[in-house]
């Protein structure tokens, strides 16, 4: 494609009209939105970062868990066997469960007394479970702590990540632009103006066929 | 732009002192009323911010900035009722007849120029802004305004054309 001459009496002429630039506070208010808006970006993405790391560290808590359990489950089964029991008779039950006065210690008491120990273990692995978790999120709740400060709460956080996407902003332009002109057609004017808009700043540089713009554009 | 869309923070500062003066001449001298202009020129940037993530490197920044810069017009225009075609003689681009530093410098051209200009169609006033402002080519005039290189062609011949006969008109 060749381009057209330029003549260079239109181009000086042109560069003597002047060089308008926009005024310092446009300049200042864009730029604090380009600011904004980059904060608002950062906190989502921290957000998701912690909760992977929790989410990450709790699957580790949890496989460590499920294989002390089998330690303790295995651990009555051991203590049947003769060989183990080195020091007196009843030394390794009374830690972990209190003798019963009077009763005699047999086996079967043993089993039944396993549950409630292996609940406290659990317990007390759940616990720790738990601050670990705490203490894993925590140096990543406090370094998104900044950038949550300069454009929303914390409790945004959790909306940001809960809050569901429209339905159009997952459509495809084409299944979007198909649905506004379905609403003109239907006649609902200001959902499609709306919509249209929306549309728009979603997709700036999308440019509409002609005629799927004779469709979706007022009328 | 690639920069800023990865986070780099100083990008959009660089990106926005680099394309300011011309995008706000651009739609200023499309417009010609310089309080709509203003508010057209922040609503161009504040879509290149929020489309940030969207942005691909198919194409020129510039191109890409120009093109929703056209989408955001040709909406404006429409809103107007398509005064895109009309003739208009409000000018808040132009220089006036009376303005001393014009007349001081003689600078009949200048003048003539911006009258030729409020007087183009409006694509080919857009066509003629692209290639004299943004330094757009042919090619890229036709995707910043979605049309055939074809048309884009003939609008800024047909533009340069009126305001060479403009300036030659003595």
């Amino acid at each position: 494609m060749t381009e057209p001459e330029r003549d260079e009496r239109i181009a000086q002429a042109y560069r003597a009209l002047g060089r308008e630039e926009p005024r310092a506070a446009l300049d200042a208010a864009i730029l604090a939105a380009s600011r904004r808006h980059r904060a608002r970006w950062r906190v989502p993405l921290a957000a998701a970062a912690a909760l992977t790391l929790a989410v990450g560290v709790a699957l580790v808590v949890e496989r460590e868990e499920r294989t002390r359990t089998e330690e303790v489950v295995l651990a009555p089964q051991v203590m049947k066997s003769p060989a183990p029991v080195a020091g007196p008779r009843g030394d390794a039950r009374s830690a972990t469960v209190p003798a019963a006065p009077g009763k005699p210690q047999v086996a079967p008491e043993r089993a039944a007394a396993a549950p409630p120990a292996l609940a406290e273990a659990k317990r007390e692995r759940s616990d720790e479970a738990g601050r670990r978790v705490m203490q894993a999120a925590e140096p990543v709740g406090q370094a998104s702590a900044p950038a949550a400060d300069r454009s929303a709460p914390a409790t945004s956080v959790a909306g940001a990540l809960s809050a569901a996407k429209p339905a159009e902003e997952a459509d495809t332009p084409e299944r979007w632009l198909e649905r506004i002109a379905g609403l003109r057609e239907q006649g609902r004017v200001r959902e499609a103006d709306e919509s249209l808009a929306e549309f728009r700043r979603r997709h700036p540089d999308y440019r509409i066929p002609e005629p799927m713009l004779r469709r979706v554009a007022p009328r | 732009m690639l920069a800023y869309r990865q986070g780099d923070a100083g990008a959009f500062d660089t990106l926005y002192s680099r394309h300011k003066g011309p995008l706000y001449r651009f739609v200023l001298r499309a417009v010609r009323e310089r309080a709509v202009a203003e508010e057209l020129y922040q609503e161009i940037w504040m879509r290149v911010i929020e489309a940030r993530g969207r942005y691909e490197a198919r194409a020129r920044f510039t191109t890409w900035l120009y093109t929703i810069a056209h989408h955001r017009l040709t909406d404006h225009w429409r809103k107007r009722g398509l005064k895109v075609v009309e003739l208009q003689d409000d000018d808040a681009a132009a220089p006036r007849a009376d303005d001393p530093e014009a007349r001081a410098a003689g600078r009949e051209d200048l003048q003539r120029l911006a009258q030729a200009m409020a007087a183009l169609p409006g694509l080919q006033r857009e066509a003629f802004l692209l290639h004299a402002e943004a330094g757009m080519t042919v090619a890229e005039i036709a995707v910043a305004t979605g049309a055939n290189e074809e048309a884009a062609k003939s609008r800024l011949r047909y533009a340069l054309g009126k305001l060479e006969a403009a300036l030659k008109d003595d």
